[in-house]
């Protein structure tokens, strides 16, 4: 199967790679498609925090995009209650089959680091942000205190 | 003579078969000689004199060609007599070299061979060193520079073993595909599984390279070349379908059975090239002379469509008699009139307030706008027609069957992430992802909230 072949080639240059940013990546051995990660973002006010997020990939995998969903909650504009994320990257309508992961999680850790609130998933939060900007950052750094994980000591 | 043939021999276990050849018959030889290209080095075209900005990167240029025939009476007396050959030497450059190698044979009086190789190879080095690469005299040299170096690189890249970045598998480079326009290549494999793919997720336009970033798009005959034949024709239609209905001046067959492109004539008439049907724009049917005959109709079918609406069988006999086409056409105007002084936002904004509201709620809303007024508006708005037809014969028949009427509530909800693309209108379902919205068929850039484009949306800023 293409997808399997190439992902496990992927997870093995990842974990090579060693990315600061995304860690503790567990992969079912007898699922390939579905892993899960530790994000570490590492700007305010997310950087005192760590989020886990499930990276599933489809059958059809490079074909079909993989879909990302945050398990730890995150007081983020562009991430939803459900843990879910716009991520143009990943999208089925520009999703381009030689875009590899760690890309994709690039992509992801540089939207956490910096909101695009002109393209909101939650309109309350983009309007903080932009509106009372100070007000966010505190409630972003409360929230984060209160649920994210904790860091890798590394 | 014999000496001659020392040189000759010298030269042949210097040189490989691919680089020098020599026919002891005719005593004449023939030598290719590489000249290896630095890197970073680029060609361009001088224009008058002045240096053209257009500067072409390339690897590889062609072999220089050095000829020669051997008269009797060489080395002791007479020289070689010989011929240097380019594609890409100007002619200055030319007349230098040759003058160069008669200097080298004045001065050494003997074997001279491969004196002249070297002074050859040497002088490609020397005329290649320039910091801003080669200058070129006219666009036929440049072209054959290009070509050859294109084919040098395709060479080189088919003959080695390519890792395909999608399937990440290394297979031979004969197997791959390459993408003229941005040169990424990929095994026709996976550029295969990827076109059909595309194709039968509804591809309309051209499709796009595989690469993250590319803009570019890969080739129709390519992709033709790639997909099976009934797949690709269906592909190649819909892509001119949407072409042409960027066109204005057209529209489309009436008859249900042909709906080719056919041609606007003047007088509100149409011509269908296909099976020939010629009919008035305005109803469908088979032309029937100036336009004010239609007009007078419709405004007559108008009238009583409106009035006898309050009937709900007489409204049926209506719609037996005209067609569905017809009284939609009606409805449409209609509706146009109650809602049309509102921007489109603030059409989406009221059927998405009408939907959310409770039973209470609604019930306002449908004693100011007249309930099937109001439900065929909002099912409209979805695109689907035949749905928001339904949705509006069900409420006007609604006192009587309470039952029916839950039916077209139950659709709207499903509609509920449905809207028309603003621009095309074209129904757009929404399955998740911010409000920032592209539309495949007229690829406008729209904002789901608000439904204007997405330069004019202040949802957010």
């Amino acid at each position: 199967m293409a997808a399997t072949r190439r992902l496990q080639k992927e997870l093995q240059d990842i974990r090579k790679a060693g990315p600061k940013s995304f860690r503790d990546i567990q992969v079912d051995e007898q699922n390939i498609l579905q892993w899960q990660g530790l994000l570490v973002p590492d700007s305010p006010p997310y950087a005192k925090g760590a989020f886990r997020i499930d990276i599933q990939f489809p059958a059809e995998y490079p074909f079909k995009p993989p879909r990302i969903a945050f398990k730890t909650r995150i007081y983020h504009p562009n991430v939803d209650e459900k843990g879910q994320v716009c991520l143009p990257i990943v999208s089925a309508e520009n999703w381009k089959p030689a875009t590899k992961t760690d890309q994709v999680i690039q992509a992801l850790v540089s939207l956490i680091n910096q909101p695009e609130p002109d393209h909101p998933l939650r309109g309350d939060l983009a309007e903080e942000y932009v509106k009372d900007r100070k007000k966010f950052m505190k409630n972003a750094e409360d929230f984060t205190k209160k649920y994210s994980e904790k860091r890798p000591s590394d | 003579m014999e000496a001659q043939n020392e040189e000759i021999l010298v030269l042949q276990s210097i040189f490989t078969d691919q680089e020098f050849q020599w026919n002891d018959h005719k005593r004449k030889g023939l030598f290719w000689l590489e000249v290896s290209v630095p890197s970073d080095f680029s060609v361009f075209l001088s224009v008058h004199g002045a240096e053209s900005l257009l500067k072409h990167s390339i690897d590889y240029l062609s072999p220089l060609t050095l000829e020669f025939v051997l008269p009797r009476d060489y080395p002791e007396i007479s020289a070689p007599q010989f011929e240097v050959k380019c594609g890409w030497m100007s002619p200055d450059l030319s007349a230098s070299v040759v003058e160069g190698l008669l200097e080298i044979w004045k001065r050494d009086q003997g074997p001279i061979l491969f004196a002249w190789t070297t002074f050859l190879k040497e002088l490609g080095f020397s005329h290649l060193d320039g910091d801003n690469g080669m200058e070129v005299e006219t666009q036929s040299i440049l072209t054959g520079i290009l070509a050859y170096d294109q084919d040098q690189k395709t060479k080189i890249f088919r003959d080695g073993i390519q890792t395909c970045q999608i399937c990440f598998i290394d297979t031979c480079g004969w197997d791959f595909v390459t993408i003229s326009g941005c040169q990424h290549a990929y095994c026709s494999d996976c550029l295969t599984h990827y076109c059909v793919g595309k194709i039968e997720d509804g591809a309309m336009s051209s499709i796009p390279c595989p690469f993250p970033d590319c803009t570019h798009s890969m080739e129709t005959q390519v992709v033709k070349k790639l997909t099976p034949s009934s797949l690709y024709e269906a592909y190649d239609a819909k892509c001119l379908n949407l072409f042409l209905r960027t066109i204005s001046g057209t529209t489309w067959c009436p008859r249900v059975n042909c709906q080719y492109l056919a041609e606007v004539l003047e007088d509100q008439c149409g011509q269908c090239p296909d099976c020939g049907f010629v009919f008035c724009l305005t109803c469908g049917k088979a032309f029937h002379g100036p336009s004010s005959i239609c007009e007078k109709d419709k405004e007559q079918a108008e009238t009583v469509v409106t009035q006898q609406m309050s009937e709900p069988q007489s409204f049926q006999r209506i719609l037996q008699k005209k067609g569905r086409m017809e009284v939609r056409r009606h409805l449409d105007r209609i509706v146009g009139t109650m809602f049309g002084y509102m921007s489109l936002a603030e059409q989406s904004q009221l059927v998405r307030i009408y939907l959310d509201a409770d039973e209470e709620k609604k019930k306002t809303y449908d004693d100011f706008f007249g309930r099937p007024f109001i439900t065929y508006f909002s099912l409209s708005k979805s695109g689907n027609f035949p749905i928001a037809y339904k949705g509006f014969l069900l409420a006007f028949q609604g006192d009587r069957n309470e039952e029916d009427l839950l039916e077209p509530y139950k659709l709207i909800s499903a509609f509920a992430n449905m809207s028309p693309c603003p621009v095309c209108f074209i129904p757009i379902e929404k399955t998740g992802g911010c409000h920032h919205m592209h539309c495949s068929i007229c690829g406008a850039h729209f904002c789901w909230d608000c439904l204007n484009l997405m330069r004019n949306c202040i949802c957010y800023s």
